[in-house]
C-alpha cells in the first residue's frame, strides 16, 4: 500500500527548500552590487525584486514549515528535485524583468540551463545585456556547477544530519571528508582557488588582446565561471569566437577540462596523492574516449580536406570536441557549422563525446566516465569469463580514489543511469523530429540538453515550440540530478494523489 | 617563546599546504596538456594516412 505523505513530511520538505531559496537570494546580492556599481538602476531594481520575492518565500516557509525533526532519505530526494524547480522559478524573476525574454518560460529555460551548467539559452540580444544580468547568468552557472544544494549546505545547513541526504540526492555521492558539510566546503575551496588563478590568466590574455582593463576583468571572471562550471555561457552571442584569441581558447580549454574532473580527484591530488591522476578510472576513461573522438574527427576532416593545419585543428576541431566531451558548450564555430561544415563523421564524433560526458561528482553531465569505466570493465570480465575454464573465478575492479571490486549492484546502478540518459536523449530527439526539425539537428540538440552540454546545431532558439522548451527543461533537470531524485519526486506526487493513510514517511522509516 | 614557535609552525604548515595545492594544480594542468598532445599526435598520424 502506498502511504500518503503527512503534513509533517510536507513541512520538512518546505523548510529545507526555503533554505535553498534563501541561498539564491544571497547569491543575487552579488549581481545587485555589480548593477549598482555600474549605475544600471533598472537591472538593480530587477534583482531587488528577485531578492525580496526569495526572502518573502523563505520567511513564510520558515514560519509555517518549521518542525523539530531532521530530514529522512526520501525527504532529501524530494528537496533536491523540487528545490531545483523552485530555485528556477525564483531565479528567473530578474531574467524576466530584464526584458530580454519573450516569456517567463524562456526565462525559466535559461535559469535551468544555467543551474544545470548546460549553456543553451533563449535570451535575446545577448550582446547588449547589462553587466548585472551577465554576472547573474554566469554566477548561477558557477553556483550550479558546484550544486545549489552544496551552496546551501556550505552556508545554511550547519550541523544537520539530514544534510547528507540532500547532498547525495543532488547526484553527488562522493564524500571528500567524513563530514558532508566539510565536504561541501572543500568543493568550494577547490573552485574558489581555481577562480582566482583561472580568472587571472584570462584577464592577462584578454588585456593582451587589447580589451580595456575593467571590461577585460569582467569578461575574464565570466569566462572562467562559464568554463569551470562546464556551463558554456559567455557574455557575447558569438561565444568564444568573439575573442579570436588562441590564448583565450587555450586557457578556457584547460579550465573546462580540469573543471570536468571529479572533485574527489581534485581533493586527492591536492592533498598529496599525485599518482591518483594516472590511476583514476575517470581520467583514463576520458583520455580514451577523447582520443577515439579525435581519431574519428581527424578522419572526417581529412576526408573533407578541412581544418588540416595544426592551429585550425586545435582551435576548431579539438576545442569543440573536448568542449562537447566535458559537457561545457563553449564554441569557436557557428552553430550551423556542426551540420554544414563538420560533415557527418566529425559531427557524430562530437555527439558521441557529448553523450558520454564528464566525471561523476563534477560540474559536468552525461553518462560520466565512472560509469563508462564500470561498464567497460564488466564487459571485459564477461569476455574473460567466456574464454576461461568453468571453475575459474573472474573478478574485475576499477580504481577511483581506492580500488572498487565490481559487483552486480554497481553494474546495475551504472546501467540504469546510462539507459535513463539514452531514453531522455531519444525522447527529446523524437519530439524534435515530430516538430519537423532535421533528424541530425534534433538528435544533436536533444543530446546536448540531456547531457547538460549546451552546444547547439541550430534548433534551440526563442522560436522553438513551447512543448520542446518544456521537454528540454526536463531533460536538463533530470540529467543533472541523474534521475533518482526525479523518480522520487514523481513517486511523491503519486503518493500525494493516490496514497492512503496518514502516517509520516519519516515515522514509518523509524 | 613557545607561543612564537606555535605561530611559526602554523604559518609554515599553511604554506606547506598551499604548496601542495599548487603542485596538485600543476599536475592537473600537465594531465590536460598530455591528453591534448596525444590528440594532436593522432591528428598528425591520421592526416598522413589520409593524404
Amino acid at each position: 500500500m502506498i502511504l500518503r505523505p503527512s503534513r509533517e513530511d510536507l513541512k520538512i520538505i518546505g523548510w529545507a527548500i526555503g533554505r535553498i531559496i534563501l541561498g539564491i537570494a544571497l547569491i543575487m546580492l552579488i549581481p545587485l552590487v555589480v548593477s549598482l556599481a555600474c549605475s544600471e538602476w533598472s537591472a538593480a531594481l530587477d534583482f531587488l525584486v528577485g531578492i525580496l520575492a526569495c526572502v518573502a518565500f523563505w520567511l513564510i516557509v520558515e514560519n509555517v514549515c518549521y518542525v523539530k525533526k531532521d530530514l529522512g532519505w526520501f525527504h532529501g530526494l524530494i528537496v533536491a528535485s523540487a528545490g531545483w524547480i523552485t530555485a528556477m522559478l525564483f531565479g528567473a524573476i530578474p531574467h524576466f524583468l530584464s526584458g530580454h525574454f519573450r516569456s517567463y518560460l524562456d526565462a525559466c529555460f535559461d535559469l535551468m540551463s544555467g543551474y544545470t551548467t548546460t549553456g543553451l539559452y533563449l535570451l535575446q540580444d545577448l550582446d547588449h545585456v547589462s553587466h548585472g544580468l551577465n554576472m547573474w547568468r554566469h554566477l548561477l552557472t558557477y553556483a550550479g556547477g558546484q550544486g545549489i544544494i552544496v551552496i546551501a549546505l556550505t552556508f545554511l545547513f550547519a550541523g544537520t544530519a539530514g544534510a547528507f541526504k540532500i547532498y547525495v540526492s543532488e547526484g553527488k555521492e562522493e564524500r571528500l571528508l567524513p563530514n558532508v558539510i566539510r565536504t561541501a566546503r572543500a568543493i568550494w575551496m577547490v573552485s574558489l582557488t581555481y577562480l582566482w588563478v583561472g580568472s587571472g590568466f584570462l584577464w592577462i590574455a584578454l588585456t593582451k588582446e587589447g580589451m580595456p582593463l575593467g571590461r577585460g576583468f569582467l569578461h575574464a571572471v565570466w569566462l572562467f565561471m562559464g568554463s569551470w562550471s562546464t556551463g558554456g555561457f559567455a557574455p557575447q552571442a558569438l561565444n568564444l569566437l568573439y575573442y579570436h584569441s588562441f590564448w583565450v581558447e587555450f586557457i578556457t580549454l584547460i579550465i573546462f577540462v580540469i573543471g570536468s574532473f571529479n572533485f574527489a580527484l581534485h581533493y586527492s591530488v591536492w592533498m598529496g596523492d599525485r599518482k591518483e591522476i594516472l590511476r583514476n578510472v575517470e581520467v583514463r576513461s576520458f583520455a580514451t574516449t577523447v582520443l577515439i573522438g579525435v581519431f574519428v574527427l581527424s578522419l572526417g576532416f581529412g576526408k573533407l580536406g578541412i581544418y588540416t593545419t595544426l592551429p585550425e585543428f586545435f582551435r576548431k576541431g579539438f576545442y569543440n570536441l573536448v568542449s562537447g566531451h566535458t559537457t561545457t558548450g563553449n564554441s569557436t564555430i557557428y552553430s550551423v557549422s556542426f551540420l554544414r561544415e563538420f560533415g557527418w563523421l566529425a559531427m557524430w564524433a562530437t555527439v558521441f563525446c557529448m553523450a558520454i560526458g564528464a566525471s561523476a561528482c563534477s560540474t559536468g553531465g552525461g553518462f560520466k566516465g565512472l560509469r563508462m569505466g564500470v561498464i567497460f570493465r564488466y564487459l571485459r570480465g564477461e569476455v574473460r569469463r567466456l574464454v576461461s575454464p568453468d571453475a575459474s573465478v573472474i573478478t574485475e575492479k576499477i580504481h577511483h580514489i581506492r580500488d572498487i571490486w565490481l559487483n552486480d549492484a554497481i553494474v546495475k546502478g551504472a546501467m540504469f543511469i546510462v539507459i535513463s540518459y539514452m531514453v531522455i536523449y531519444s525522447l527529446g530527439a523524437m519530439l524534435g523530429i515530430i516538430y519537423g526539425y532535421e533528424p541530425s539537428v534534433a538528435i544533436f540538440d536533444a543530446i546536448s540538453a540531456g547531457s547538460n552540454t549546451g552546444l547547439s546545431a541550430g534548433l534551440t532558439s526563442p522560436l522553438m515550440p513551447a512543448l520542446l522548451k518544456l521537454f528540454y527543461i526536463f531533460e536538463m533537470w533530470a540529467g543533472r540530478l541523474e534521475f533518482i531524485s526525479v523518480f522520487a519526486l514523481l513517486g511523491f506526487a503519486g503518493a500525494l494523489v493516490r496514497g492512503k493513510g496518514k502516517r509520516s514517511i519519516l515515522r514509518r522509516r523509524r | 617563546m613557545e607561543e612564537a614557535d606555535k605561530t611559526l609552525g602554523k604559518v609554515r604548515g599553511r604554506w606547506r599546504r598551499w604548496g601542495e595545492h599548487a603542485l596538485g594544480m600543476a599536475i592537473e594542468f600537465s594531465a590536460v596538456c598530455a591528453i591534448s598532445l596525444a590528440a594532436l599526435l593522432i591528428m598528425f598520424i591520421i592526416k598522413a594516412i589520409v593524404r
